[in-house]
């Protein structure tokens, strides 16, 4: 939602002719997120990689 | 259909008391009373003024944005005499004014100081904590009346702790319903307070509130949607947590900010970080721009509903909100 809100403010301001670079604010927000990660940033294991592609019906690194 | 339920029933206290009790872990007391009225934020704003202030009480507020304006104005359209000190647009109260303002007043003829907690329309929240040092510092009685509509639920506020008599809230923001649930606080000096208060009232009058609501009732009929909405919100608020609630609102308007500043090269209306709002953005459009331009392009051809620029802010800024429920 916070991204989607940007990007449309976005390209609304360069419609109306104000001097803004498309992507550049969703751009810093999205760096800013990133870094502020607000779950762990971890890796994760190969029983839980099996379980995700599983998950979305994938054959793949199944046992 | 759904059949109208009956608000008269034996079963509805079930509701509305835990309402009651569970408003009170977001407004942060124990002490307090909370009410809620079908009225917006403006009713709750007129229920907190004739409840507890008298015809020509003189008061103390500080106009900086268009909702501080709007309150300002019906304090003195309902026969107060308010003290008003303009800020300019883009900060906040300044404490140390507050405390100038209350220490001179010897006689102690302000009787309330009211404050806006997060001034909407320009996307600056100010020092409740700080405002409730300097009128202790002052050594001053009077009442502390705080507009918490845009930041209650949302961003940190505590009643109790920063001795807030009376707290006005509505539903559509941090409570993440639609408009139409008035929400007050009223502590315990507030109700005292209220039985001296001879402004004249009715429908807000907290007397018939104060009959009816132990019991689990109301004295006219009340919104049940908006009720069980915030029966929903409540659960939802105390399943995330208050605390985590106000880290989400300050990262994702950090973000914004980021995008704002860093992005975009363009300006926030509140010009200090200190005054940073956690749920709101102004943001100023460079010279020879309409600010309602923008808004309205963004509304008809990308369906994004940004908030307009009001009054004296009118075509300078539009506003992006970041809160609620919003990831």
């Amino acid at each position: 939602m916070d991204l989607g809100a940007l990007s449309g403010a976005e390209m609304a301001m360069k419609d109306v002719g104000i001097d803004i670079e498309l992507g550049s604010g969703v751009a810093a927000a999205q760096h800013y997120l990133r870094d502020t990660d607000a779950e762990p940033k971890r890796r994760v294991s190969r029983q839980e990689v099996v379980y995700a592609s599983h998950s979305v019906g994938s054959m793949e690194g199944q046992h | 259909m759904v059949a109208m339920e009956d608000h008269r029933s034996s079963r509805f206290p079930d509701l509305t008391k835990s309402l009651f009790d569970d408003s009170k872990k977001v407004f942060k007391t124990e002490t307090g009373q909370i009410f809620m009225f079908p009225s917006t934020g403006t009713g709750a704003w007129e229920a907190a003024i004739t409840n507890t202030l008298s015809d020509g009480d003189k008061v103390l507020t500080f106009r900086f944005g268009q909702f501080s304006h709007l309150w300002a104005d019906m304090m003195g359209r309902l026969g107060l005499v308010p003290e008003i000190i303009d800020v300019p647009w883009g900060e906040g109260v300044p404490p140390e004014l507050v405390h100038r303002v209350l220490e001179k007043d010897k006689a102690q003829a302000i009787k309330a100081v009211f404050v806006c907690h997060n001034e909407t329309a320009t996307g600056v929240t100010s020092d409740i904590k700080a405002v409730r040092e300097a009128m202790d510092a002052a050594k001053h009685p009077a009442l502390l009346l705080v507009d918490t509509v845009s930041s209650l639920g949302s961003i940190d506020f505590r009643m109790a702790e920063w001795k807030v008599d009376v707290v006005v809230s509505g539903s559509q923001k941090g409570s993440m319903l639609p408009a139409g649930l008035g929400l007050l606080g009223m502590s315990e000096k507030a109700m005292a307070a209220r039985l001296k208060a001879n402004m004249k009232r009715c429908y807000f009058d907290l007397e018939d509130m104060v009959r009816n609501n132990p019991s689990g009732y109301f004295p006219y009929t009340p919104p049940l949607p908006l009720l069980y909405g915030l029966r929903e919100s409540l659960n939802m608020i105390f399943e995330e947590g208050l605390e985590e609630i106000f880290a989400s609102h300050h990262r994702l308007a950090q973000s914004v900010r980021e995008s704002v500043l860093q992005g975009w090269r363009l300006s926030l209306c509140a010009k200090d970080p200190k005054w940073w709002s956690d749920t709101v953005s102004a943001i100023l459009v460079p010279e020879g721009i309409n600010g309602a331009h923008v808004i309205d392009v963004a509304f008809r051809r990308y369906n994004l509903a940004l908030g307009a620029g009001l009054s004296q802010v009118a075509g300078k800024l539009f506003r992006i909100g970041h809160l609620g429920d919003l990831n």
